[in-house]
């Protein structure tokens, strides 16, 4: 019996050792690769790190113009190209930050924060910061700033405040603004926008620098399934932050620091000052749905769709990828920006929100359970 | 001619095998890898940094019904708390103050436990109860520190019954888990295990296999008749060290498979009281003690009999509680009516989407994720368990009604089962704020009617 079983044994190590890890013991081809999938992530954003961290620095380099230009003739042009490098720079980081893997996302998101802080943001923070900074030019450190007082975020506000008044309350008003001339206010954003801007730059280079090899060991991980489990924690984000967040806790929806029930909280709306609302969103989603689909710019690819299809569950990838595409249209169905969706069609981010909803609705319940994976932040512990 | 016995009333021939003397040396072996696995499974706790998450983290704790003044103490406290543990355990495998150590150890454990439901565990439950077994049995007058101190303590053997109730508990672990998986997902669609085994295609060696429907088939009845018939086996003298081979292979591959923690050490070492209560000193080449003839004689006081009452309900309990399920309607994998401290161990995956509805006199309405309350662990576990989700509904309604608000709380709930199409749970016309988790859960939706998903091999 004991030599029957190991001649067993042997055959099974045998036939194991032989294959070359893609062909099934019957002689089949394995129906799907789950590095393959992880390849298909990559290929979606290593372009978008590098793009990111293009445009990063193209924010730095034109934040700094700006404030060269000021007083100047060219003053005004020189500020509408800051302005529009930041909305390059902050589309082209909503990609990676849709599905948030890799460097940018080690450390509680450490190096994510400090880029683009989101929903971290301190207006009033940012004032203060522009005076002791203005004071202080030599011993400032953006490195020392709170997270709500740097990344993306401040220089939104930075370039895009509507007033140059401040935005604290009278007892925590930065001090010496109201002394200040317009054009050393201005100036003082500009110099705190240029640093920050600078930082940005530095840490999305820092993040596209990482990506390389950290993708590397996503994809030649010994247990592939953990890294699928990797990427689709990432996905998440659709659910807190563009369903909940971004367009739930903007439109009263759910539960938010205004406190408003089905009216808009304007204070909780991404990209407020540069009115940009609507464009991350429709990034995150089709985002979403590259790497759900693997199909990148109308290419084709492997993904997660893919898998659940090759496990038998087509028709759950049919309803998401039709979810997905309902919460794209409804996102574009906005009339106008998100600030005037939320003024002026509010029916539509309802829409909008119940749609992206549906989607995440199958993500968090069949989805997990059909391709054995793993909720996002879950503490490994035990089971029975 | 008919033998003495015969005319003696059972009740009398029972007494009589109960007080048996048998040798202690299983009983206090026992005790010691009782006392090791917890000391193991402690340390490994306090190296995990679970306890900030479990205990720390959570805004929102899940109570169980008339516990709800049990509180976590802050989160250095809950490391000094199981640090505590830790010598406790050191203590039990020691025999050292077992009086008064045991009973303190199953008292801090079950604490950790009673502070938050989703902490819930067959095997934490099981550590409960062998630890409140072991408190109460003379398992520390032989080989512990508390013998050597007082040798007025030692004794070579104990009654038969104090190892026979060792072995109820143990066999009704394996019984009960065995009866939980008769069921049509487990038995006729091979689910969860076809999920789990799929989901570890990529193990060495058998990996290949693991995604194949008979692979999921064959663990699935393997794991039934396993757990229904293990006890039978071990309690046969020609099967039994052939079994303890099995218990082994089974706990080291349920181990090497899948997260459950300390679960296959406390089986395999539990298993153990199976043999004859001699087994440690044979395996050790130790003395055999001579056991003396005839019962020992119970000193029938009002303490003792006290405690026969008390051990009689405990066994009545450990019988009738695992079975209450069926007292209620509906199905227990969906429902989950019953489903704690029944061994229902590993019988279902299921992932769901929770989202509250807040809805105001005035008929507005607010969304509240469950995540502003719980961790993602604990929103994973409420999402498949309709009370908890009836909980935080209450918890909600609270909080509002102290802002002056007097809401209803509503759930949408959309959960996948053994991996069918999502259905929602919990009715959503139901106010969960003027439900009271009383009776039949009129409030819990059917179970869906469909298939669990057949998953193809990869």
């Amino acid at each position: 019996l004991v030599r029957r079983a190991g001649a067993g044994l042997a055959a099974l190590a045998l036939a194991a050792a032989c294959g070359d890890g893609e062909a099934r013991p019957d002689g089949r081809p394995d129906s799907f690769d789950r590095r393959a999938l992880l390849r298909r992530t990559g290929e979606l954003l290593t372009p978008a790190y590098q793009e990111a961290a293009a445009r990063a620095a193209a924010l730095a380099g034109a934040v700094d113009a700006w404030c060269g230009a000021l007083g100047g003739a060219d003053a005004e042009p020189a500020g509408d190209a800051a302005r529009q490098a930041w909305r390059d720079a902050i589309d082209a980081w909503q990609v990676p930050e849709a599905v948030l893997i890799g460097p940018a996302a080690m450390s509680s998101r450490t190096l994510r924060h400090r880029i683009y802080a989101w929903p971290d943001d301190s207006t009033c923070g940012v004032d203060q910061t522009v005076v002791a900074r203005w004071n202080d030019p030599d011993g400032f450190d953006v490195a020392a700033l709170l997270p709500g007082r740097r990344s993306l975020t401040a220089v939104e506000y930075l370039l895009f405040a509507p007033t140059l008044e401040h935005t604290c309350a009278s007892q925590s008003a930065p001090p010496g603004w109201a002394t200040m001339a317009d054009a050393d206010r201005l100036a003082a954003r500009c110099g705190l926008a240029a640093d920050v801007a600078a930082d940005v730059a530095a840490h999305t280079e820092t993040v596209r620098a990482g990506w390389a090899a950290y993708l590397a060991s996503l994809v030649d991980a010994p247990v592939a399934q953990a890294s699928v489990n990797v990427v689709s924690d990432a996905l998440f984000y659709v659910d807190a932050m563009v369903k909940d967040m971004k367009l739930g806790e903007a439109a009263g929806i759910v539960e938010n620091f205004c406190g408003t029930i089905q009216e808009p909280c304007l204070l909780e709306v991404e990209h407020r000052f540069a009115d940009h609302g609507k464009p991350a969103i429709a990034i995150n989603l089709a985002t979403l749905r590259a790497a759900f689909t693997g199909t990148i710019d109308g290419e084709p690819g492997i993904g997660f769709a893919d898998f659940l299809a090759a496990v038998g569950a087509e028709a759950l990838a049919a309803r998401m990828v039709d979810s997905l595409d309902g919460a794209i249209a409804a996102v574009e169905a906005i009339d106008g920006s998100l600030l005037d969706g939320l003024a002026g069609d509010y029916p539509a981010v309802v829409a909008a929100h119940a749609a992206v909803k549906r989607l995440t609705d199958d993500l968090k319940s069949q989805f997990l359970t059909v391709l054995g994976l793993d909720i996002p932040q879950d503490v490994a512990s035990d089971n029975d | 001619m008919p033998t003495a016995a015969v005319h003696t009333p059972l009740r009398r021939r029972i007494a009589d095998r109960a007080f048996r003397p048998v040798d202690i040396a299983s009983l206090a072996a026992f005790r010691i890898l009782f006392g090791l696995v917890m000391l193991g499974s402690t340390l490994r706790f306090l190296a995990s940094g679970w306890i900030e998450p479990l205990y720390g983290e959570p805004g929102f704790f899940f109570t169980y019904p008339g516990f709800d003044w049990v509180t976590p103490w802050p989160v250095w406290g809950m490391y000094l708390h199981y640090g505590v543990l830790a010598v406790l355990a050191l203590a039990i495998t020691l025999g050292a103050w077992h009086r008064i150590v045991t009973p303190l150890f199953v008292v801090g454990f079950a604490y950790t436990q009673l502070v938050d439901v989703t902490n819930y565990l067959n095997h934490h439950y099981l550590v409960v109860l062998l630890g409140g077994l072991l408190a109460v049995l003379p398992a520390h007058r032989a080989w512990s520190i508390d013998a050597w101190r007082r040798p007025a303590l030692r004794a070579e053997v104990v009654p038969a019954w104090c190892v026979w109730l060792l072995r109820f508990q143990v066999g009704v672990v394996y019984v009960f888990a065995g009866l939980a998986k008769a069921q049509p997902d487990w038995l006729l669609h091979a689910e969860p295990l076809n999920i789990w085994l799929s989901a570890r295609d990529e193990t060495p060696l058998i990996g290949p296999w693991l995604d194949e429907r008979w692979a999921a088939y064959a663990f699935s009845w393997g794991g039934f008749l396993y757990d229904t018939t293990i006890v039978l086996w071990l309690s046969w003298r020609r099967t039994r060290l052939a079994a303890y081979a099995v218990v082994l292979l089974f706990h080291g591959a349920v181990g090497y498979f899948f997260h459950i923690g300390i679960f296959p050490f406390i089986m395999t070492a539990a298993a153990l009281i199976f043999f004859s209560p001699s087994w440690p000193r044979r395996l050790l080449r130790l003395r055999p003690v001579t056991i003396p003839p005839g019962p020992l004689a119970p000193r029938w006081g009002r303490a003792t009999r006290l405690a026969a009452a008390a051990l009689a309900l405990h066994v009545a309990i450990q019988l009738l509680v695992p079975l209450r399920h069926h007292l209620y309607p509906g199905d227990l994998l969906w429902n989950e009516d019953g489903m704690r401290f029944a061994w229902q161990v590993m019988v279902r995956e299921k992932h769901g989407a929770v989202t509250f509805i807040v809805r105001f006199p005035d008929g507005r309405r607010l969304e509240v994720p469950p995540r502003r309350y719980l961790t993602a662990r604990q929103e994973r576990e409420m999402a498949g368990q309709p009370d908890l989700i009836l909980q935080l509904a209450h918890h909600l309604a609270a909080r509002y009604r102290a802002a002056g608000h007097d809401v209803a709380v509503h759930a949408e709930t959309h959960v996948s089962l053994n991996g069918r199409r999502p259905a929602p749970m919990i009715d959503p016309e139901v106010d969960l704020a003027r439900v009271r988790d009383l009776g039949p859960r009129s409030w819990v939706l059917p179970a869906p009617a469909d298939d669990p998903i057949h998953l193809r091999p990869r």
